[in-house]
């Protein structure tokens, strides 16, 4: 994983309460059973202070897995 | 102090919610936007604080089905209870069109709100004795686009202050009802961001990311306020503190004190610690210094703003401060986490935390223009409400020196009661004393029996209660009035046994028989109830081990108790078996200030 992605998997599993060993590229809306909306919102604020990037209401629609918010990043020239 | 990102914060609160035992108090949130995003930074707070708390989020909005009808609400038992409703959520037409509306429909549209949340308020209160919190009115981020507004007198700023003031008014009428400062948080945070557009249209946050942990700081700061035993005694170091320099090297006329910078500033601070005496807090001197020159400069200095009449104990010496603060608790008969040290050396803070860890420590900043900002900073100085009682406290520890005086005269303990011409005002379920008895049942530690922190509405319920008795004693004597020291609750008065449910008396007049007056009118009450036997309760804290043979010491006898973690005993309430001292005389209450519970019930 690039240090991005590893950044990212951290932040899920700050987010969500997952032990960093647990968290993957993979790790999805559909793995974990607390991606609601709440936490969403929660992981727009960790991602926004972690990259000073600015999360939009349709980056935050896509904000369903590890490898997405990676993207999403990717597009904001977080690399 | 690093401040957290808000990743840190959830996986902080994580951990610490986590070890919370179920038995952790809640505070439970009705709130007209999406709490839960701030329970994160709550749970951190509460645990920085030392005080934790479990949040409880009511669904959004849902204030009257929550809080005015069984709810899970009331089925976790909340210690406090925050009602967080906000202007824009509840009535959005004031917001972009307040000046469609005219004065009188914005007058009524915040008169209906601050009527919902008084109403909120009281039903709270009738269910429940935890604290209730009620955010204030604000929109003050609508002033950025409207410079003119606040010119008029009926426009929708001056009008929301006029309704902040209704609300705090009518909330002073609600036992421990209290106005949560938000518009003084979004302040304070600044209102132009104070709620991101993005997160309140995503998910009706209230509150930005980079505010959550303010506006958690100041709610957790307000309601621990009101639930912690406060701080008594303000313990002040001199050179540097009080003034800058040291008086035994530059001399009273090197110090710097009052004039221009730096003296500006410790005069500035010792006209804050007045406001902090004006509030009930007592002030104390711990300085290494030669007793004379203290005295010297507190008596002449011109620019001095704290004098020896403000001081309730002055240890001016060359011991080791952890022993004078050790002797100042002594002399003013409190416990020793009832002090705040503070000194602007960090050595002498630290040995003091070594030496008495429960002593709190007021951390300064090397620079002394932030001590003011650290001094309010401080939450354990929060004071909920201010008694007449507070304000002269002071003066009663100066009053106790002059009786040491006398006592170092006299021959006998006997003969020093005598010369006190102790006069004692007894009476029971007075209201006018009711919240002062409320704070000495939620202050006392030492002098106090079964240790049971009544609220308020608990102890007018007992006034109430025709089968109960709630009791207090304001004592004199020739140096001062000490005001009300006792206070006693009884139960079942009129059954075969009424029993003390709560007996404390201030340790300010401790050893005077001033306990067996007090004894004596309880079980006088209970006699003229229709009692026969008067049963005591020993409930044993940390603190209470100077009244562990009370009731032995007075002839009861220990029958079995019917609770785990209490002492029974009981004695018969025959005539002559409870007398009162020879050396205090009684004063009958005025008839008007007592309120009779036969009276009462039948109202």
């Amino acid at each position: 994983m690039t240090p991005i992605q590893q950044q990212v998997c951290r932040l899920v599993g700050d987010v969500f309460g997952l032990p960093p060993e647990e968290v993957t590229l993979k790790t999805s809306h559909d793995t974990v059973e607390k991606w609601d909306s709440l936490n969403i919102v929660h992981l727009v604020m960790a991602v926004e202070a972690e990259f000073g990037v600015e999360i939009t209401p349709d980056d935050a629609v896509d904000f369903l897995s590890v490898e997405l918010i990676c993207a999403i990043l990717g597009e904001k020239g977080v690399a | 102090m690093a401040v957290l990102t808000p990743a840190e914060v959830l996986r902080e609160a994580r951990s610490i919610e986590r070890e919370l035992p179920s038995t952790t108090p809640r505070l439970g949130i009705v709130a007209s936007f999406t709490s839960d995003l701030v329970h994160p930074y709550l749970i951190y707070e509460a645990h920085r604080a030392g005080w934790p708390l479990l949040p409880w989020h009511g669904p959004f909005g849902q204030f009257e089905q929550v809080i005015m009808q069984e709810s899970p609400l009331w089925a976790h038992a909340p210690e406090a209870i925050w009602i967080a409703m906000r202007l824009q959520d509840v009535e959005p037409k004031l917001v972009e069109r307040s000046q469609s509306m005219g004065p009188a429909r914005i007058r009524n549209a915040l008169a209906g709100v601050c009527s919902r949340l008084v109403g909120l308020a009281q039903a709270a209160r009738a269910r429940s004795s935890a604290p209730v919190f009620v955010s204030n009115l604000e929109l003050a981020q609508l002033r950025s686009g409207r410079p003119f507004e606040a010119c008029d007198p009926d426009g929708i700023f001056c009008q929301i202050e006029e309704a902040n003031r209704e609300l705090a008014r009518a909330l002073q009428g609600i036992p421990d009802a209290y106005v949560f400062d938000w518009a003084g948080v979004v302040g304070a945070c600044g209102a132009a961001g104070f709620t991101d557009p993005k997160l309140w249209h995503m998910a009706k946050a209230a509150v930005a990311a980079q505010h959550m942990p303010r506006v958690a700081t100041a709610l957790i700061r307000t309601v621990t306020a009101v639930l912690r035993t406060p701080l008594k005694c303000i313990v002040l170091d001199l050179d540097n503190t009080l003034w800058g320099g040291v008086l035994g090297d530059d001399g009273p006329t090197g110090v710097k004190l009052g004039g221009e910078y730096p003296g500006n500033v410790f005069r500035e601070f010792q006209s804050a610690l007045l406001g902090f005496a004006d509030r009930g807090f007592l002030l104390a001197i711990a300085s290494k210094n030669d007793a004379a020159v203290v005295d010297d400069m507190l008596r002449t200095h011109p620019e001095m703003l704290l004098r020896h009449e403000q001081f309730a104990c002055i240890r001016a010496n060359w011991s080791p401060k952890p022993q004078n603060l050790r002797e100042i608790a002594a002399e003013l008969n409190i416990g020793l986490d009832s002090l705040l040290f503070v000194d602007d050396n960090p050595v002498e803070r630290a040995q003091m935390r070594a030496d008495l860890p429960m002593v709190q420590v007021l951390e300064l900043p090397e620079n002394p223009l932030g001590y003011l900002e650290a001094l309010r900073g401080c939450p354990l100085l929060d004071r909920p409400r201010v008694l007449s009682d507070d304000a002269n406290r002071v003066a009663m520890y100066r009053e106790n020196a002059l009786r040491q005086e006398l006592q170092q005269k006299v021959q006998s303990l006997e003969e020093y009661l005598h010369q006190l011409e102790m006069v004692a005002e007894v009476s029971h379920c007075s209201r006018t004393e009711l919240e002062r008895i409320h704070q000495l049942i939620n202050k006392t530690n030492q002098f106090n029996l079964t240790t049971r922190r009544h609220k308020l509405d608990e102890v007018r319920a007992f006034m109430e209660d025709p089968g109960s008795r709630v009791a207090s004693l304001r004592l004199a004597d020739r140096f001062g009035d000490m005001g009300l020291v006792c206070v006693g609750i009884l139960r079942g008065v009129g059954t075969e046994v009424a029993e003390v449910d709560t007996l404390l008396m201030s340790c300010r007049v401790m050893g005077r028989s001033v306990e067996d007056a007090f004894l004596a009118y309880l079980a006088g009450l209970a006699r003229d109830g229709g009692s026969a036997r008067l049963r005591g309760v020993f409930r044993v804290t940390p603190k209470n081990s100077p009244v562990v043979r009370f009731y032995e010491e007075r002839g009861f006898t220990q029958v079995e108790a019917q609770e785990a973690d209490a002492v029974w005993y009981e004695k018969e309430l025959a005539p002559g078996s409870f007398p009162w001292p020879g050396v205090i005389r009684q004063k009958q209450t005025a008839k008007e200030a007592v309120y009779d519970t036969y009276s009462a019930a039948s109202l």
